[in-house]
């Protein structure tokens, strides 16, 4: 097996192991406000190998997002594939940054993620652009909150994972 | 590319500046490919024909999420040999579902009968029309809550928009069929709408779902409509999608502003999904 198709499996292993953990079940609360682990990794993934993410892993992981969470077909891939482009495109001024300040760009960017998933494409509410009400903007906040401090931890865990499994060329 | 050279990543190795980012053309293509799917599903609702199928594909991963559930059950199961229990107990389930799903619909056939003084042969009642679906998931997504129920379907006689029933009322329809899983529309989607009939009142209406764990609306409800708080709202039947006496929620609160040309009557759905594993596809 080449390295560069193995380091492309370890990658999807680690997505797709952060994609079961999305989906497991929990009370509706904890669920509206739990932070989206595969998000988070495949932002981890982009900053630390950018020549390794392509489009593919986003428009992959994006379809099977839409089919498990209900969404139009294409909302997440367009998700995925603004972070990945966002962060492949500043991934050098994003990495020197201290983990307090990059909780702060993962809150901003989640948050418009969570905005974003609520807009009214349908046109089910003729008055507004957006699903969201009241509880949904606490909450969004509340997961936005959570998946910034999730944001180390993960990125320590990633980070071994990586060291342990993905070797480049020298 | 030497070290030497240039500055180099600490975590790759490789050159700081020689790691391209994606190219803009190909980050175009991929945009504009996002949102042509987007606009083509919101058009023609093509993912509805190919949702219920990948979702039979997908079952693998629910499987794997059940898995350490499931190891825990069978270690139960093996110290106190309850399979033939477990067995006799989704039986009768599966009756006690049906019976007290056809009790509320008699429920409400009483009251009508003694209202109107019709017969009860009106009543259709069929056992056979109902198929068991067992709850897969329901996605996180409060205002996009999509459920997925596994159906043993040999007969092929599930279709999309036929109503699925929880123990005590409607739960949602069909939107997406698969092998041996369906998609469902529940009745707090923002989209799904029902024509609706109050209990005591008789007065029709419209209830729309606003998102999981929130209540829903009646929507263009004149000011002089006489609905009442705590009066419970049946499926009238009206559009042909859900059968009629059905129960689908109860009125919890009316609202009448002065700014609005409508009464804003909210409304609490029956037990939410999260609450069940069994509900009833009405097949008929």
């Amino acid at each position: 097996m080449s390295k560069n198709l193995k380091n492309n499996l370890i990658i999807c292993l680690s997505l797709l192991f952060f994609l079961l953990v999305d989906l497991l079940p929990f009370p509706q609360l904890v669920n509206e406000i739990k932070p989206s682990f595969l998000i988070l990794s495949f932002i981890y993934w982009n900053l630390a190998l950018p020549g390794k993410i392509n489009l593919v892993f986003a428009l992959a992981f994006g379809l099977i997002s839409d089919f498990l969470q209900g969404t139009l077909l294409g909302v997440y891939p367009l998700i995925f594939i603004l972070i990945s482009y966002f962060c492949q495109r500043f991934f050098n001024q994003f990495r020197p940054l201290r983990f307090i300040q990059q909780g702060a760009i993962i809150f901003l960017l989640l948050l418009i993620v969570k905005f974003f998933l609520v807009i009214d494409f349908s046109n089910v509410e003729s008055s507004t652009l957006t699903l969201a009400d009241k509880n949904y903007v606490l909450f969004a906040f509340s997961f936005a909150v959570l998946s910034s401090f999730f944001w180390p931890p993960l990125f320590y865990l990633l980070r071994l994972y990586r060291r342990r499994w993905i070797t480049l060329k020298k | 590319m030497s070290s030497g050279d240039h500055k180099v990543s600490k975590i790759s190795s490789e050159a700081i500046f020689a790691v391209r980012p994606i190219s803009s053309s190909k980050f175009l293509i991929s945009l504009i490919f996002c949102l042509s799917l987007i606009l083509v599903d919101l058009r023609f609702q093509t993912s509805n024909i190919v949702r219920g199928y990948v979702q039979d594909f997908l079952s693998p991963l629910y499987t794997i999420i059940k898995l350490p559930g499931i190891f825990l059950d069978r270690i139960i199961e093996v110290r106190t040999s309850k399979q033939e229990l477990r067995e006799s107990l989704y039986k009768y389930k599966e009756d006690n579902l049906k019976l007290e799903l056809i009790n509320s619909q008699l429920k409400d056939l009483t009251k009508r009968n003694q209202e109107l003084n019709l017969v009860w042969n009106t009543a259709q009642i069929d056992k056979e029309a109902y198929l068991l679906g067992q709850k897969r998931s329901l996605s996180g997504n409060p205002l996009r809550p999509s459920l997925v129920l596994d159906v043993n379907d040999p007969l092929s006689i599930v279709e999309t928009n036929q109503p699925v029933l929880s123990r005590e009322g409607i739960i949602g329809k069909i939107t997406s069929v698969g092998i041996a899983s369906v998609e469902v529309m529940i009745t707090q989607d923002p989209q799904s709408l029902i024509p609706i009939i109050s209990s005591s009142t008789r007065i029709h209406g419209i209830l729309k779902g606003k998102g999981l764990e929130r209540r829903g609306l009646l929507v263009n409800v004149k000011k002089t409509a006489s609905f009442r708080e705590g009066e419970e709202l049946y499926s009238s039947g009206l559009g042909d999608v859900f059968p009629p006496n059905y129960l689908v929620g109860k009125i919890i609160f009316i609202e009448d502003k002065p700014d609005n040309e409508f009464l804003q009557i909210e409304v609490e759905f029956i037990d939410l999904p999260k609450d069940q594993d069994y509900f009833l596809v009405f097949t008929n």
